[in-house]
């Protein structure tokens, strides 16, 4: 009898214990199930980090950032040092989903047909598209398809025909950036420059609220005014 | 230095570095001193684009290599590299038929016993102030003390896409941190960039986290811009880890980004600058009936045009039968000037025992049409993965698209994965 309630007992345990490490399992992503059953986490991980906060779950990909910078040594233990690349490596000219489209259950960045909404992202929230690309890499592939100038021809400008950009530009220069960025080669200096043709850009009062500002010093002052 | 020419030295350097990587393929890990890391891709894809007005066939195969070699001799010494090369096999655009770049190219030392880190070569950098995965060639070192205090150091030349010439470009920047037990770390940063003689990137920084609980954290950042006194960015999340077979998570985020923040000072538009915007996400993650549900609410607050953009997500995924197969879907709806809703529909399943089915769809649904009479967009995807023999793989996928630029396109790709 005493046997029996062992046997039932030790199976019982087992059950309850390997549901837990199936559940476990799923969530911690990376496929060390033998450290995992052999309950050794602290040998590689550093206790002091709770084990949540390194559980990749739905929401990992938004929050991974501040994991990465601060305790980068903790993802080094499963990831190797070019794990970082496969998503940031933004000069590759090939998206990580296209680079890997088995990998359905990653989170890669511009999943599906992405060029047909970044417009919309890009006005949304532009400074995600600026965390990894610079504006060379929008300006280049926008004159290759002939939406920009430098194109053979401009057959897609977006703007409509009657385009007030100065107006649109006051409102909300952000959009404007999402394309006519480009440094000190910017568009808007081509005209706007001082004594350019498109005239003096800031509006009334602009040298009274910036005494401290030296145009012929201060940058970005001295791209228009200076040298 | 002429940009061709700095070109053509970088591809030399890439290749001699590739050839190097190639090469160590062959040596067996197991017969050296050092334990060597390798995976190499090659991939090639073929697909119609629009080049100018022409539409062409682009069939480009590139090669990606990742090698790490580590305790090389000395415990603790590394040699890491990661590049990528592609050539178009088909059409080539503007004579750029090569195209390559050294991601990664560095030799490191790390030690636990003696904490210390450093490293020398091409990275990326992220510390503190630094922009995201700051790429650069320089020096990196890290030390800690037992005590919980932490010092990060690095300086080098900034690998610029606006200007080829790297001429007297350079950047450095510090990280110093404390640590409290397992309870709390403040961080203080500062980053300097510089082209010539002018002031790109001059950021103090501040980050930390704090463990209310067990349960419960805050993590947080902070950077502030000198040359214009004035925040740049910043973002505070609070984590909630809730003791229930249901919930998983929820956490809220709330940050604040500036035009400045990603133009970088050397925009002359940061002057006229007013895309300051707020944002506020509230997200949360459940289980239900082995479903992990992840979901969430984003809002977008821009300061000067007091207009807002609206985010709400769904995120659904299930393993069945262990986890042979696997489906996922997600629902996402943005109200913005322009307002969309994507759905994506996902599935995988472990056909044999070495062969892998799966099946990826993306739909954009825009509420009025934009760009050319264009109302949706969608891609779908096939692929197969096959383990031919132990560390090879093979991959093969066809995927079909339309939207913006194309009322529907396919687009075939093949990968061959060697990984030890």
């Amino acid at each position: 009898m005493k046997e029996r309630i062992a046997v039932i007992t030790w199976l019982f345990f087992l059950t309850c214990v390997s549901n837990v490490l199936a559940a476990t399992r799923r969530q911690v992503f990376i496929q060390h199930k033998d450290t995992i059953q052999e309950a050794r986490c602290s040998t590689c991980h550093d206790t002091s980090v709770r084990l949540e906060i390194l559980t990749h779950n739905a929401v990992w990909v938004d929050v991974h950032k501040s994991v990465a910078v601060n305790r980068s040594a903790e993802c080094e233990k499963c990831h190797s040092r070019t794990y970082c690349a496969e998503c940031h490596s933004f000069k590759q000219s090939l998206k990580p989903s296209e680079k890997n489209p088995e990998d359905v259950e990653s989170t890669f960045p511009h999943r599906g047909n992405w060029i047909s909404r970044h417009f919309v992202e890009a006005k949304v929230e532009p400074d995600r598209c600026y965390r990894c690309h610079t504006q060379s890499y929008c300006y280049d592939c926008h004159v290759d398809k002939s939406y920009a100038p430098g194109s053979s021809s401009l057959p897609r400008n977006p703007h409509p025909s009657a385009w007030n950009h100065g107006t649109e530009a006051r409102r909300n220069i952000v959009k404007c950036v999402s394309c006519h960025e480009r440094g000190a080669a910017t568009d808007c200096i081509e005209c706007h420059r001082a004594g350019g043709i498109g005239g003096n850009p800031h509006p009334p009062g602009w040298v009274e609220k910036h005494p401290g500002l030296d145009r012929e010093t201060d940058r970005p002052c001295i791209f228009c005014h200076g040298r | 230095m002429n940009r061709s020419f700095t070109s053509m030295c970088s591809r030399g350097v890439f290749f001699f570095l590739y050839f190097f990587a190639v090469l160590s393929v062959g040596v067996p890990a197991s017969s050296s001193a050092y334990s060597l890391h390798t995976r190499l891709r090659t991939i090639v894809t073929v697909y119609p684009d629009v080049r100018g007005n022409v539409e062409a066939t682009l069939a480009p195969l590139y090669e990606f290599a990742d090698i790490e070699a580590l305790d090389v001799g000395v415990k603790g010494l590394e040699v890491v590299f990661s590049g990528w090369a592609k050539v178009e096999t088909w059409d080539w655009w503007k004579e750029e038929r090569w195209k390559g770049s050294l991601l990664y190219g560095y030799v490191r030392f790390r030690s636990s016993d003696a904490r210390l880190d450093t490293k020398v070569g091409r990275m990326l950098i992220n510390a503190g102030a630094a922009p995201l995965t700051l790429q650069m060639d320089g020096g990196y070192v890290s030390f800690s003390t037992k005590g919980g205090t932490s010092i990060n150091l690095y300086t080098g030349i900034p690998l610029n896409d606006m200007d080829g010439s790297r001429k007297g470009d350079w950047l450095a920047g510090f990280r110093a941190g404390h640590r409290w037990g397992t309870r709390a770390e403040l961080g203080v940063s500062y980053f300097l960039q510089k082209e010539r003689e002018d002031v790109n990137f001059n950021r103090l920084g501040f980050d930390g986290w704090f463990h209310i609980s067990p349960s419960m954290n805050i993590t947080g950042y902070l950077s502030y811009d000198i040359t214009y006194s004035r925040l740049h960015d910043s973002s505070v999340t609070f984590s909630y880890y809730p003791a229930s077979r249901m919930w998983k998570l929820f956490a809220v985020e709330a940050g604040t980004k500036s035009a400045m923040s990603f133009l970088g000072n050397q925009s002359v538009l940061s002057v006229f600058a007013s895309g300051d915007y707020a944002n506020l996400k509230v997200s949360g993650l459940f289980e239900v009936s082995g479903v992990m549900v992840g979901t969430g609410y984003e809002f977008l607050m821009y300061a000067d045009s007091r207009t807002a953009a609206h985010r709400i997500y769904i995120k659904a995924k299930r393993y069945f039968d262990g986890e042979r197969y696997l489906l996922l879907l997600h629902a996402s709806r943005l109200r913005s000037d322009t307002s969309y809703t994507e759905l994506r529909f996902a599935a995988s399943a472990l056909i044999l025992t070495s062969l892998q089915g799966n099946v990826d769809t993306v739909w954009d649904v825009f509420d009025e049409e934009v760009r050319e009479d264009m109302l949706w967009s969608y891609e779908s995807t096939i692929s197969l993965k096959y383990e031919l023999v132990e560390n090879v793989k093979i991959t093969a996928a066809v995927s079909i698209a339309g939207g913006v630029e194309y009322t529907w396109r396919i687009k075939g790709m093949g990968k061959l994965t060697y990984e030890l």
